[in-house]
């Protein structure tokens, strides 16, 4: 493979831009536009080249399919309850007089018959609309919406990479070290890891790191100081995963025969764990990657209470005290919009990986 | 109906998987001590007040926020209640429902895995479809989201046990659909094996084969599974609870103590630390317990995962 092909100049390209993106980001600095159009239309790009390259497009189109008839499922049950639920939003304090309350329900079309409650939720949310929130006064939850994922993407995308940044190493020096103190110690870290909930790592490494040495912040979603300490108790849990998955993955394919093959021929130690390995081995980590996205998911829901981070969790767990359905219902729709989504790409990055599977 | 480990072959006794299983389990040192601690904190949830020094809602007035020592071993919060009695009280609630709610699941999961396993074709694919539609959002939001229905319905009328009620259905309808999946998926590879076959040959009708057969040899990973979804549902309740969208005080659970330690940190850490230890250690316990389970049901599989 020539490595000064056009292809290859274009990928190194990408992601180098796509790393730079990071690491602004993470830097809190402005992201020149031009940097945000080749980070997505390079991803648009290799999206469409892979799929029709590898033949996929009915699949990726299948797929996108099924994942919209799953959210207008979602959308029909959650409204449907929602809407069906005794007791409203607006009679939980004082009671209203009966004007006033006529006048809110008439705002918010609850006075409408269901069906034509349901209808004009469905024909907004094709144009992007999720109504108002109930709470809120005039505020649109797509408006709400579009303020507060970037910051819990921005969290999430982090300790996903922070997951496999770290994980991955890990798992691998356990593998190699099998049975050594060094495997010991961090199989020991990882199973604690899995088994910390976050509001005990999070109070601890508040009183060490913010109270003790005053390094970092406590709370807020600012810049790098704010960002080190929330990442590291939302990627407890999925490093440790990923480590002992890796492990375990990287020890089964020690013992196949093409790994004894390679030795035998005299390669280096790590030249087979590297060559040979470590690549057969990140499968099943791979495929970890759908319930590792939905776990920091969850897990940032935790954190983002912990750490006041404005972002969606927050809202959600307010609509609920609230009562705000409009809220309830869009925050439902985008935290499975994600999960969806990175399902999706679980998928096709599985299928490039392992040309073995054949999606259909 | 037991199925013979092939190990069995080069042993003289008669041993059966789970001999086999139940011998390897009892090598494994951690997995048998967890199983003790897991046993001791289930002897404490069911009986408390035999190792709780107090009442979880006595007041000890002028005694507010004292630091661990002598009299209160673990400290007292803000309303002067003794935190250990509250700890141990709340391990029972927690304990209580990461059970139940497992039991529950288990239940719903299995009896959906068996069907959709076992019809196979339209069905199989039916059902697998909805669960789909269960699976895309995340289970926290879904927790959420049932508990909101839940607590709006006014079955219930006592706000404390609607509270409860609330969490153990939201659980359980989280819960059950991990479970649904690998039952079927063990299913779909016992249907085919040979002892069905000679079950069927020998005149078992199809409901008969998977509750006498299929589902005996699948129990292993069941077993495994049940131990996994134990800590994660006491977990996810502490969440909610720490979210304060679960239980409120007096009522304590893990969570709960966690949630009213937060608002202290930091003056008071040993009042958020003290039930995050706790979570930590029976989760640890049930994660280890469940590791060993696992490799001494299914010596072959990955040693983790």
């Amino acid at each position: 493979m020539n490595i000064f092909s056009f292809k290859t100049l274009l990928s190194v390209f990408f992601f180098i831009c796509l790393s730079l993106t990071l690491i602004l980001s993470f830097l809190n600095y402005e992201i020149p536009s031009w940097l945000w159009l080749v980070d997505l239309g390079g991803l648009l790009a290799f999206f469409s080249y892979y799929t029709i390259k590898k033949r996929m497009l009915a699949y990726v189109c299948k797929r996108i399919l099924g994942a919209l008839f799953t959210l207008f499922i979602i959308a029909t049950v959650t409204f449907v309850l929602l809407r069906t639920l005794p007791g409203g939003p607006f009679d939980q304090e004082k009671t209203l007089p009966p004007e006033i309350k006529a006048n809110i329900e008439a705002k918010y079309h609850l006075d409408r018959p269901l069906m034509y409650q349901y209808g004009y939720y469905l024909s907004g949310l094709v144009q992007g609309d999720m109504g108002e929130s109930y709470k809120y006064i005039g505020r649109n939850i797509s408006s709400i919406m579009a303020e507060t994922l970037p910051i819990s993407i921005q969290l999430g995308i982090y300790a996903l990479i922070l997951s496999y940044l770290l994980g991955i190493p890990f798992g691998v020096l356990a593998a190699s070290r099998q049975n050594t103190w060094a495997d010991r110690t961090l199989m020991v870290g990882a199973i604690s890891g899995v088994s910390l909930p976050s509001f005990l790592v999070a109070p601890l490494l508040i009183l060490f790191f913010c109270f003790y040495l005053d390094w970092f912040e406590t709370a807020l979603w600012e810049g790098p100081s704010y960002y080190i300490l929330p990442l590291l108790v939302l990627g407890t849990r999925p490093v440790s995963f990923i480590a002992r998955l890796t492990r375990a993955s990287v020890l089964e394919v020690i013992q196949s025969d093409y790994v004894r093959t390679a030795k035998a021929k005299g390669l280096h130690h790590w030249t087979v764990l590297y060559k040979h390995v470590l690549k057969n081995s990140f499968l099943p980590v791979l495929t970890f990657s759908g319930p590792l996205i939905a776990g920091i998911l969850t897990g940032s829901f935790i954190v983002e209470h912990i750490f006041a981070i404005p972002g969606m969790a927050k809202h959600l767990v307010n609509s609920v005290t609230n009562r705000d359905y409009p809220l309830i219902l869009g925050a439902t729709l985008i935290y499975s919009v994600v999960l969806i989504f990175s399902n999706l790409v679980v998928d096709l990055l599985y299928s490039h990986f392992d040309p073995r599977i054949r999606l259909s | 109906m037991k199925k013979e480990s092939p190990l069995s072959k080069n042993k003289k006794s008669n041993n059966s998987l789970w001999h086999e299983s139940y011998r390897r389990f009892k090598k494994n040192r951690l997995g048998v001590v967890c199983a003790f601690f897991i046993l001791f904190i289930c002897l404490i949830s069911l009986f408390p007040e035999t190792l709780s020094p107090y009442s979880f809602e006595e007041q000890f007035e002028g005694k507010e926020l004292l630091p661990p020592g002598k009299g209160h071993l673990l400290g007292t919060d803000n309303l002067g209640r003794d935190l250990l009695s509250r700890l141990i009280y709340g391990g029972r609630i927690s304990m209580a429902v990461g059970v139940f709610t497992a039991l529950i699941s288990l239940i719903l999961g299995v009896a959906y895995g068996a069907v959709s396993g076992w019809m196979g074709g339209k069905v199989d694919a039916f059902m697998m479809r909805s669960i789909d539609i269960l699976y895309s959002i995340p289970s926290l939001v879904l927790l959420i989201l049932v508990k909101v229905i839940f607590d709006s319905l006014s079955i219930i009328t006592h706000p404390e046990l609607k509270a409860l009620m609330g969490i153990l259905v939201a659980l359980s309808l989280v819960g059950w659909v991990t479970l649904a999946r690998v039952v079927r998926g063990q299913v779909l590879q016992e249907k085919e094996k040979l002892y069905v076959e000679a079950a069927r040959s020998l005149g078992d009708k199809g409901w008969r084969i998977v509750f006498r057969h299929v589902l005996p040899n699948i129990l292993g990973p069941i077993i495994v599974l049940l131990t996994l979804q134990i800590p994660s549902n006491i977990l996810f309740e502490s969440f909610l609870s720490f979210l304060g969208l679960g239980l409120q005080p007096p009522y304590s659970s893990w969570g709960v103590l966690a949630e009213e330690g937060w608002k202290s940190l930091r003056s008071y850490p040993h009042l958020m630390i003290a039930p995050g230890v706790a979570i930590f250690f029976t989760m640890m316990a049930f994660n280890l317990m469940g590791d060993g389970l696992r490799d001494a049901f299914d010596p072959k599989s990955p040693q983790s995962g």
